[in-house]
């Protein structure tokens, strides 16, 4: 009973499997004896994190590239239908408000019938 | 230099801070993936991939825990993500044959190899870890949940039944025996 003490049984019904704990405890201890870690030096690991911030500023450059691109061309339609074609903007407003009414609705009585 | 230093400096993206941290913690992460995974080589890619989440998520990290717990709670869920992305899971073979190799390079160290570790190398990781976490690393349910984004509930269920699996595999192990040194 190695660790016992520091890490006490949370329920007496645990006692019972005890001898299988300190099995277990052994276990792991073996393999921490077994295995000598070689912990990399300094210059690695900071090299490591010079890598991977700059593939997080490439990722993130290509992300606000797509979504700009994307925003434009969403604003562009909508102004063209609302002031070359407005018949096809307010139908489409109408379908859009539709749609998110049917989505909203169909989500909420999903979660009722959940907790129901 | 303390580690609340070194987290409020690697949030600025000072990678001197982050390497500190990570040296700090390297040995201690890979020896807790070798349980987790029951394979040396795969502890360490999962260690450095880790890592890698550790830089894209520090500005997640809220301070409560020791920066080593957040660092393991990181791998264990990549690990977990990672097998289920290559359904690794249902490919007992390939586990029970890293378990085996395990024990024969613990035995060549002139170590004995304890057959719990056998048993609780058939279990599935979702059961595995919070054992560890638990049984070795004193972690609390809460903490085990917290760290696996699972109720405290569901991981004090899986713990339990898994010491009940590991207690039976163990026992079935033995009945041959008994019954060879009958004979």
């Amino acid at each position: 009973m190695k660790n016992r003490k520091k890490y006490p049984l949370d329920h007496e019904a645990e006692e019972e499997f005890l001898d299988l704990f300190d099995e277990l405890e052994e276990g792991f201890e073996t393999l921490d004896k077994s295995f000598q870690i070689e912990t990399p030096n300094m210059q690695f690991f900071e090299q490591m994190v010079a890598n991977k911030q700059v593939e997080l500023r490439k990722k993130l450059i290509k992300d606000i590239s797509i979504f700009s691109i994307v925003a434009l061309l969403v604003v562009s339609i909508v102004l063209y239908t609302l002031y070359q074609l407005p018949t096809v903007f307010y139908v489409l407003q109408g379908i859009v408000t539709i749609f998110i009414i049917g989505y909203t609705s169909r989500k909420v009585s999903q979660r009722v019938s959940v907790h129901e | 230099m303390e580690e609340k230093d070194l987290i409020t400096k690697a949030k600025r993206g000072d990678q001197h801070a982050f390497a500190k941290l990570f040296q700090d913690n390297y040995a201690f992460l890979v020896k807790y993936l070798i349980k987790v995974t029951m394979d040396r080589n795969l502890a360490e890619d999962i260690a450095q991939e880790a890592m890698a989440k550790c830089i894209e998520k520090i500005h997640l990290y809220d301070g409560k825990a020791k920066f080593s717990s957040w660092l393991i709670s990181i791998a264990s869920n990549y690990y977990i993500d990672q097998l289920r992305k290559n359904k690794r899971e249902k490919n007992w073979q390939q586990q029970e044959q890293a378990v085996r190799h395990l024990k024969w390079q613990v035995e060549t160290r002139n170590e004995e190899w304890n057959d719990t570790l056998t048993a609780l190398g058939k279990l599935s990781e979702d059961v595995r870890i919070p054992i560890i976490l638990k049984h070795y690393y004193g972690y609390s349910y809460d903490e085990i949940g917290e760290m696996m984004k699972v109720s405290p509930g569901t991981i004090k269920s899986r713990i339990h039944n898994g010491i009940l699996t590991v207690r039976k595999e163990l026992r079935l192990n033995e009945e041959p025996k008994k019954v060879s040194t009958r004979s």
